[in-house]
């Protein structure tokens, strides 16, 4: 059922047949139920006509039976009252009136007893036909057939009158005869003076107007029935209900109002028709009553004969509406079908080009209408599509040269700010620089000029391309002037001087020009309207605020300096560090700048750096970078020495020339000096001698670096594995000539010591000897 | 350069500059000859400015010969401040004497 509903909902030309074919259906089934109801009621008519018709035609008949009957009889009365005086014609009259009848069954012409007295008590001439050719005559009276106790005979007598007797069997004494069932016309007979003398009696067999009055039929299987006085059979298909059974006789069996009340009208000599159902078929009864005899007649017409053709049009008539709307449907199905095929052609050569192949040709279809039109509009709407993706194709070109362009200047722009930085002894810098857009206005740089390290951090106003030149004129500058060995402060003013020249755009660039002098730590520097730098995770006190770069000409500038920045993390940025903003324009502010660079005092530069970025980056949290960020950190450690030697004793003497160089680069007192000289000799002693196994050549590692608050040793060596740290304290308190050798060596070095610590990294012994200075 | 002069009844060894690991056994030798029967023995370290516990290992094993098996006297003498804090820290100063 889903299947057949998806199809349904699939095609468009099944969907358009239902609904057509939905629509003549009802049109169709509302005509033709009003035209089979007015035809219906018009057959039903005409059925109750023909049969009304019929019924006045049997009436008639019967009529014309009854009339011929009486007539008959009439025209032999006068001549037996002619002849009374010939007895015996009286046989010759019965018997001419059947001769002349061959309607009728019989006839008696009775006297009453002893009417002739030569004839004695009986006389009746009664002749009768025994075939359809021969007629009996005789005289019927004897003492077994007392004819004038007879209902025919005592019933005109009584009446006075002619009358028609109730069905009756003919009661023949020979039994030879058939029995017959009759009805009799009787009329008295009169004498002159009016005395009633006989009855001329004439009689009619039941069974041959049952058979007259059954041949009138209006329908195949309709059929007729006379009821007497009192609902007596006269006329019935089935010849054994005659006389022996009235139309009540069922109905006290089984009650059967309908019946009843059909039997109670034709008795009482009612006319008209009414609908029935007897023996499970509906019936139209149609009845009228005989004029004279108080008889009924009626008609019983079966529903199905009389709409039978009726029935049998509706049949065949839906049968051809079916297959009509059968074939409607199929037709219509295949016509919308071949109808669409253009549209899927259509939509075939829609999708190849939606495929991305935009120079297919749509179908040429060669119409006119809607799908015409759609095929045209598609193929405007291709072309102008390959129009527009020509367009897009060039400005597409002329965007990406444009920002190759770019590309190309961000290239030359970040190779004007060194990416290598110098590997001096001590020194620990890096820097970078993001610009926000393709290129940027900030710079950094520096310059290694003998023994001072020049270096700057820049921000010009602005950003992007204009930003940028400013930017390459202002490193330019730097460069040059570093050139001419000038402090800070002149190099400040110089530049300023230049970058005001020509300065129509009032551009400026803020700047943090420093020098650091390697050897003693001394920084020297300028800060031209810059943020104030970060040393050791505070903001830098500065002293003087002097304006940006190439703003005022000849305004003086003042320089600052710091005696030793030695050991002291120094961060100079821009303020795309501390003006980062996130999507809700939140700046990542100084306090979390002081916050980060408090814990980052124990890593390196580069480190630093790259937590800073990312810092940023997660602050950013995706808002498009406001600013360029340019950062750069340096720290100048003290100094570190170191001597490399052999497991041999006189390798001491160049220990001792080592140890010499650091007191004496430390400034240290010859006091000390000794002291740590004694401390050295005894641990490299123990080395020298105890490490190793003999024979064997080792490398012995001894380095010495001071951070100015303290100086720290540490000598390394791969001989086995040993912690002077956990040797036992020679015993002091002992006497010296009780004592055991050695552990004083070690004891020694452990007072002149401030920290001694020993690790074994790997397959070396790792002697940290610290001495607070 | 060590020197032993003997005078009035004592013996007294004149220290060089340095007494460390590499001439230790050198002074060792040297000073043998002054080692006799009941010696009243100064090492005078006016010239010492620097001594390792080597230099120590002497002065303990001349102090075990001569107070010990010689019957003799020991005494340092002309100590510099750096000398006797290291005879100090490890303990000589109190079972030998030590002169400034």
């Amino acid at each position: 059922m889903k299947k057949i509903l998806r199809y349904i909902r699939h095609s468009l030309s099944i969907r358009l047949s239902l609904w057509i074919v939905l629509l003549a259906t009802i049109i169709f089934l509302g005509s033709l139920s009003y035209m089979f109801s007015v035809s219906r009621k018009a057959v039903r008519q005409e059925a109750i006509d023909h049969a009304s018709q019929t019924l006045e035609n049997t009436v008639l008949r019967v009529s014309n039976i009854l009339d011929r009957v009486e007539v008959a009889t009439n025209n032999t009365d006068w001549l037996t009252m002619r002849h009374l005086n010939t007895p015996d014609s009286m046989f010759a009259y019965s018997r001419n009136i059947l001769k002349n009848n061959p309607d009728l069954y019989g006839c008696s012409i009775a006297f009453e007893p002893y009417y002739f007295k030569e004839k004695g008590r009986d006389f009746s001439a009664y002749s009768f036909r025994q075939s359809p050719d021969s007629i009996e005559t005789e005289q019927e009276g004897n003492d077994l057939y007392r004819y004038f106790e007879m209902d025919w005979y005592l019933l005109p007598k009584l009446l006075d009158r002619p009358c028609w007797t109730e069905p009756y069997i003919d009661l023949d004494i020979d039994s030879t005869y058939t029995k017959e069932m009759i009805i009799s016309y009787c009329k008295p007979l009169k004498d002159h003076q009016g005395r009633f003398i006989g009855v001329i009696s004439t009689d009619i067999s039941l069974n041959w107007l049952s058979q007259t009055i059954s041949a009138m039929q209006p329908y195949p299987n309709s059929y007729n029935i006379m009821l007497g006085q009192g609902g007596t059979f006269l006329v019935h298909p089935d010849s054994t209900k005659l006389f022996y059974e009235s139309i009540f006789t069922k109905t006290l069996k089984e009650p059967n109002p309908q019946i009843t009340q059909l039997g109670k009208a034709m008795v009482a000599g009612e006319e008209g028709w009414r609908q029935m159902r007897l023996a499970n078929k509906n019936y139209y009864v149609f009845y009228k009553s005989l004029p004279n005899t108080g008889w009924s007649v009626s008609i019983l017409c079966p529903e199905s004969d009389i709409f039978g053709g009726y029935n049998r049009l509706t049949k065949v008539v839906v049968a051809i509406m079916f297959f009509g709307l059968l074939l409607m449907f199929i037709l219509f199905s295949r016509i919308v079908n071949s109808e669409l095929k253009p549209l899927r052609q259509l939509t075939k050569g829609a999708e190849t080009i939606a495929s991305g192949q935009f120079g297919e040709e749509l179908p040429d279809l060669g119409r006119i209408d809607e799908i015409g039109q759609l095929t045209h509009s598609f193929s405007n709407m291709q072309h102008s599509l390959v129009n527009y993706i020509d367009k897009l194709k060039t400005t597409t070109v002329a965007k990406e040269r444009f920002e190759s362009e770019l590309r190309i200047a961000r290239d030359i722009q970040m190779s004007m700010v060194p990416d290598v930085f110098p590997q001096h002894d001590g020194l620990d810098m890096y820097a970078s620089m993001t610009p926000a857009k393709e290129v940027g206005g900030d710079l950094y740089d520096y310059v290694m000029q003998g023994d001072k390290l020049y270096f700057c951090v820049g921000d010009v106003s602005g950003k992007g391309v204009p930003a940028s030149l400013f930017m390459a004129q202002s490193a330019r500058l730097f460069r040059t002037l570093v050139a001419e060995d000038m402090m800070p402060v002149d190099i400040a003013s110089r530049m300023n001087n230049a970058l005001t020249e020509n300065n129509d755009r009032g551009m400026f660039v803020t700047m943090f020009i420093g020098m650091l002098h390697l050897e003693t730590g001394r920084l020297d520097f300028c800060n031209c309207g810059h943020n104030p730098p970060v040393i050791d995770g505070q903001f830098l006190e500065l002293h003087y605020a002097n304006q940006p770069l190439g703003l005022w000409e000849d305004d003086p500038f003042y320089g600052e300096s710091i005696a030793d920045i030695r050991g002291c993390q120094l961060l100079i940025y821009t303020d795309g560090l501390n003006e980062a903003e996130n999507q809700r324009q939140e700046m990542l502010g100084n306090k979390r700048l002081i916050e980060l660079m408090a814990d980052a005092t124990n890593l390196d530069s580069h480190q630093v750096i790259d937590m800073l970025v990312k810092e940023v980056e997660q602050h950013r949290a995706g808002a498009d970078s406001n600013d360029d960020l340019t950062l750069m950190c340096l720290k100048l450690s003290n100094r570190k020495r170191q001597l490399t030697f052999k497991n041999e004793k006189q390798e001491l003497i160049r220990v001792a020339e080592f140890m010499e160089g650091v007191c004496n680069e430390q400034h240290l007192d010859m006091h000390m000096a000794m002291k740590l000289q004694v401390a050295m000799e005894e641990m490299v002693t123990n080395v020298i001698f105890y490490a190793y196994p003999k024979g064997i050549c080792a490398d012995i590692t001894l380095t010495a670096e001071s951070d100015g608050k303290e100086l720290t040793f540490v000598l390394s060596d791969t001989g086995k594995p040993f912690d002077p740290t956990t040797i036992k304290d020679a015993d002091i308190e002992a006497n010296p000539m009780d004592r055991e050798q050695g552990g004083m060596g070690i004891h020694i070095m452990k007072n002149i010591m401030s920290e001694v610590i020993y690790q074994r990294l790997g397959d070396t012994n790792q002697l940290t000897m610290k001495k607070k200075l | 350069m060590t020197q032993i002069i003997k005078e009035c009844g004592k013996t007294i060894i004149k220290t060089g500059a340095r007494i460390d690991t590499l001439n230790a056994a050198q002074f060792e030798t040297d000073i043998q000859p002054a080692l006799e029967q009941g010696v009243n023995l100064e090492i005078d370290c006016t010239e010492l400015n620097y001594m390792a516990s080597s230099g120590l290992r002497i002065f303990q094993a001349t102090m075990r010969t001569v107070v010990r098996n010689l019957g003799g006297q020991m005494k340092l003498t002309h100590v510099n401040d750096d000398i006797f804090d290291i005879l100090k820290m490890t303990g000589f100063t109190r079972h030998i004497k030590v002169e400034r």
